[in-house]
C-alpha cells in the first residue's frame, strides 16, 4: 500500500507501489496522487493507464510528478513528454498553489460522478467525453506538441494515450479530431504544415539531390568558374594546378575573383563511377527513414497540424447528463 | 523632267572610254569585274565541279551514315526560352537524329531557364546549362562546347530553323575533303515579309551568302562560319580553344581554325532560315557591330596573317585581303570620291549619278539572274523582282555609310569594346590583352 500524507488538509497519495505493480490505487481515498517513483518508462505506463480508465474520478484525478525527480527523468529521451501526460511537476509538495485545481476538479467529479453510469458510450465517444472531462476541468485546449518520437513529427500525447502502437496512436488521434470538428464540437486553429511519407505517414524524411540519369545521390557541387580575357568557362577542377588557379585555355593565373574571374554558377557531377554525369538541376528525391520508400517531393502526403478547443455546442454535448 | 532624259541618253552617247576611266574606274575595274566575271565563272565552275563529282558527294553521304557520329547541337542564347519550342522541333524533323542538343543559357533575365529546364526533364535538350550571370556569347559557347560528347559540333541560334536535311547536308563535306575545320551552313531570311528592310536582307542574303560564298569557298578564301549555322568536328575546336571575346567571334573562330591550316568549306546545300532584324535602327545596330569586327580583328587581333613569315599561308592572307580591300579600303575610297566630285563639279552630279545607277540596277539584276540560278524556290525568289531597284541604293549607300562609320568609330574609338552586347567585365579584359 501506497502512502498518504496530509498536506494542507489535502490527502496526498505518494505513489510508488502502484506503479511497480501497475495497478491503480482507489481513487476515494485521497484527493491528490503525486508520482514518488524513479522509473520514467514505468512512471509512463502508470500514467497512460490512468488516462485509459473509464471511471471519471481516475482519469481526472489530479496527479503531479515531483521536480525533484525531473532531472532522472529526462536522462531518458523518450520520456521527454511525461509531464503531458499528467498535471506537470509540483516543488517541494506546495500544495497550496495547486488547491485552485484541486477544488476544481473535486467540484466537477462531484458533480457528474454519480450521474454519468447510465451513459452508454461508444469507444470513441468514450475517449472523446475522457478528454473532454480532463481538457475542461484543466481550463486547457487541445494543443499538438513538436515530437521526434511521433510518426509525422507532431503528437497530441494525451489523446494519443489511448491506442497502443505508434502508427495506430497517430492515425486514430487524428481521425478522432477531425470527426469531433466535422460534428461541429472542436473548434480549430491552423499550426503547422507537414511533408510526410506517402506510404508511412513518417516526418522523418532525407531529402536527396540524384543524378537524373543513374539516380544515384552521392552527387558533388563543382561552382563553374568563367574567365573574362579568354571567355573559358569550366568547372573549378579545370582551373586547379597546385594551390592556383590556372586558365586551361590561355594558362595565364587567375588572381582577382571579379577582376579576372565570376562564378557564374555551378555544376554536379555524379560520383558513380560507371554514370560520371555531369548536370546542373539535380532532381529531389524524399527517402523515408521508416519505411525506406523513396518518392519525389510531389508525392509527399501534405498535412495541416491545428490546435483544438470546444466550441459551444461541444460544452453542451458534453456536459449534458443524458 | 523632259529635259532631263534628253540630257540623260546624251550622256550615255557622248560617254567614252576616258570619261568613264576618270569618273568610273572602281565601276569598270573592280565591281564589273569582281561581281559579273569573278563571281559568274566560279559560280559556273564550281557547280559544274559539283555536278562532276555527284558520285563522290554520294560517297561521303553513305561514310557519314556508316560512321555515324554522335553530334552536338550547341545553342548558346540569352532570353531566348521562346524559341526553344520550336528548335527542339525543327531538330526531331532531322533526317539525321545522333544528336545530342546542350542548351546554353547565359543569365537570361525571362524564364528561359524554366522551359530550358522543363524540356531537359522530358529529354528533348539532353542538358540545359545556365550561367546565372551573363558572360557573353563566346563564354556560353565555350560551355557548352565544355559539356559537349559528340564529334562534332553545330553552332546554332536559337531562332533559326534548320531544313529537315541541313544536319546532314553540314556534315558531308567532313567525310567529302581532307582536314575540313569548319563548314558553314547557307543561310536564307525567314522574316523577308516583316518589313521593307527585311526584304533588302532577303536579298542581301542571296547575293552576299548565297552565290558570294560559294565563290569565296571555291577560291578556298572564304573567311566567316556563321554562327547562325556552322559546324565544326570538335577536336579543332578544343585545339584552338572555343571562342574568344566578340563581337565579331564567329568570324574570328574561323580566322583561328584557317591558321592552323584546317580548309573551311560553304556548304550551300544545309540550308537554315534565319531571322534577320526588322527595322533600320536595329539593323544598323547590327551591321555597325559586324564591321567593328572587321578593324578589331582582321586589323588588330589576326596582323599576323599580313606578315610574311613561317606561318603565312597565301589564302589566308587572300581571304583577308579581299576582305578589308572590298571592306574598308574602297570604302574611304568612296568617301574621298563623293567629296571629290561636290568639291570639283557639283552640277556634274545630277547627271552622273542616274547614269551610275543605271548601270549598277544592271549588274543587280545580272546578279539577281544568277541567284535564280542557283536557288531551289525560284518562285519565291522572283518575287521579289520588283525590289530589285532598291538594291543598288542599299548596297552601294546605305550599307555603305554604315560601315564607313562603324570603321572610324572602331579605328579610333575602339568602340566595339564599349558594345552592350557583351558584359563591361569580359569586354574591358578583352582590350587589356588585345584579344
Amino acid at each position: 500500500m501506497d502512502k498518504i500524507v496530509q498536506i494542507y488538509d489535502k490527502r496526498v497519495l505518494l505513489l510508488d507501489n502502484s506503479i511497480e505493480e501497475e495497478t491503480l490505487p482507489d481513487p476515494d481515498l485521497s484527493d491528490v496522487w503525486v508520482v514518488n517513483h524513479h522509473s520514467p518508462s514505468k512512471v509512463k505506463v502508470f500514467l497512460k493507464k490512468i488516462i485509459r480508465s473509464e471511471n471519471l474520478k481516475v482519469y481526472l484525478k489530479p496527479v503531479f510528478l515531483q521536480r525533484e525527480f525531473k532531472k532522472g527523468y529526462e536522462y531518458f529521451r523518450e520520456n521527454l513528454y511525461i509531464e503531458e501526460l499528467c498535471d506537470g511537476y509540483i516543488e517541494n509538495m506546495q500544495m497550496q498553489e495547486k488547491v485552485q485545481l484541486l477544488d476544481r476538479v473535486n467540484y466537477f467529479v462531484q458533480k457528474y460522478a454519480e450521474n454519468r453510469g447510465h451513459k452508454q458510450l461508444s469507444g470513441d465517444e468514450a475517449i472523446l467525453q475522457s478528454s473532454f472531462d480532463y481538457y475542461y476541468t484543466r481550463q486547457k485546449s487541445i494543443i499538438p506538441l513538436k515530437s521526434r518520437n511521433s510518426l509525422s513529427g507532431y503528437t497530441h500525447p494525451r489523446i494519443e494515450a489511448h491506442f497502443f502502437s505508434i502508427e495506430n496512436a497517430d492515425k486514430y488521434s487524428r481521425v478522432l479530431l477531425k470527426g469531433a470538428f466535422s460534428e461541429n464540437l472542436l473548434d480549430r486553429e491552423f499550426i503547422d504544415t507537414l511533408h510526410l511519407c506517402h506510404h508511412c505517414g513518417g516526418g522523418f524524411l532525407n531529402y536527396r539531390e540524384i543524378c537524373p540519369k543513374c539516380k544515384s545521390h552521392n552527387l558533388k557541387m563543382i561552382p563553374l568558374i568563367h574567365h573574362f580575357r579568354c571567355a573559358y568557362i569550366g568547372p573549378k577542377t579545370d582551373f586547379l594546378y597546385k594551390d592556383q588557379l590556372i586558365c586551361p585555355k590561355c594558362s595565364s593565373l587567375l588572381l582577382n575573383p571579379g577582376v579576372d574571374y565570376d562564378s557564374p554558377g555551378s555544376t554536379f557531377i555524379c560520383k558513380n563511377t560507371s554514370c560520371n554525369n555531369q548536370f546542373q538541376r539535380p532532381p529531389i528525391l524524399v527517402s523515408c527513414v521508416d519505411c525506406e520508400t523513396d518518392q519525389s517531393p510531389h508525392e509527399l502526403v501534405v498535412r495541416k497540424v491545428y490546435k483544438y478547443s470546444f466550441t459551444e455546442k461541444g460544452l453542451q454535448h458534453f456536459l449534458s447528463l443524458d | 523632267m523632259l529635259e532631263f532624259w534628253e540630257t540623260y541618253f546624251d550622256f550615255w552617247q557622248r560617254m567614252d572610254l576616258n570619261t568613264m576611266l576618270r569618273w568610273g574606274w572602281y565601276i569598270l575595274l573592280l565591281d564589273i569585274p569582281r561581281f559579273l566575271i569573278v563571281e559568274g565563272v566560279s559560280l559556273m565552275l564550281s557547280k559544274k565541279k559539283r555536278r562532276e563529282t555527284y558520285a563522290e558527294w554520294k560517297i561521303a553521304e553513305q561514310r557519314l551514315k556508316n560512321e555515324y557520329p554522335l553530334v552536338t547541337v550547341l545553342v548558346p542564347g540569352h532570353n531566348e526560352g521562346k524559341h526553344l519550342y520550336k528548335l527542339v522541333e525543327s531538330l526531331k524533323r532531322q533526317t539525321y537524329q545522333n544528336i545530342e542538343l546542350i542548351v546554353v543559357d547565359d543569365g537570361s533575365t525571362d524564364n528561359t531557364k524554366d522551359i530550358g529546364h522543363n524540356f531537359e526533364q522530358r529529354g528533348d535538350i539532353n542538358l540545359f546549362i545556365r550561367s546565372e550571370i551573363r558572360g557573353g556569347k563566346a563564354s556560353a559557347a565555350n560551355m557548352g562546347l565544355r559539356y559537349a560528347q559528340g564529334k562534332y559540333v553545330i553552332h546554332l541560334d536559337a531562332d533559326s530553323s534548320l531544313k529537315d536535311d541541313a544536319i546532314e547536308k553540314i556534315l558531308i563535306p567532313f567525310y567529302r575533303y581532307e582536314n575540313v575545320g569548319a563548314v558553314g551552313g547557307n543561310l536564307m531570311v525567314r522574316n523577308e515579309e516583316d518589313s521593307l528592310a527585311a526584304t533588302m536582307q532577303y536579298l542581301e542574303y542571296l547575293q552576299s551568302i548565297n552565290v558570294s560564298r560559294i565563290v569565296l569557298s571555291y577560291l578556298r578564301i572564304y573567311k566567316i562560319v556563321s554562327g547562325a549555322f556552322g559546324a565544326f568536328p570538335k577536336a579543332v575546336l578544343d585545339r584552338v580553344g572555343g571562342w574568344d571575346v566578340g563581337p565579331g567571334l564567329d568570324g574570328d573562330i574561323t580566322v583561328k581554325i584557317r591558321k592552323i591550316n584546317h580548309r573551311i568549306i560553304f556548304e550551300e546545300e544545309a540550308i537554315c532560315h534565319t531571322h534577320v532584324p526588322v527595322t533600320w535602327k536595329k539593323l544598323t545596330k547590327q551591321r555597325l557591330r559586324w564591321s567593328r569586327s572587321l578593324v578589331r580583328f582582321r586589323l588588330r587581333k589576326h596582323r599576323d596573317i599580313w606578315i610574311p613569315n613561317m606561318n603565312f599561308r597565301f589564302s589566308n592572307f587572300m581571304s583577308f585581303f579581299e576582305n578589308i580591300l572590298f571592306g574598308l579600303i574602297l570604302d574611304f575610297l568612296w568617301v574621298f570620291y563623293m567629296i571629290q566630285i561636290l568639291v570639283m563639279e557639283p552640277t556634274f552630279l545630277l547627271i552622273w549619278f542616274p547614269f551610275k545607277y543605271s548601270i549598277y540596277l544592271i549588274l543587280s539584276i545580272i546578279q539577281y539572274s544568277y541567284c535564280l540560278a542557283i536557288c531551289d524556290d525560284k518562285g519565291q525568289v522572283f518575287k521579289k523582282i520588283i525590289y530589285i531597284p532598291l538594291y543598288p541604293i542599299y548596297m552601294g549607300y546605305y550599307m555603305r555609310i554604315v560601315r564607313t562609320i562603324a570603321y572610324i568609330d572602331e579605328f579610333f574609338f575602339y568602340d566595339s569594346y564599349k558594345d552592350a552586347w557583351n558584359p563591361i567585365k569580359t569586354s574591358s579584359k578583352a582590350k587589356e590583352f588585345g584579344a
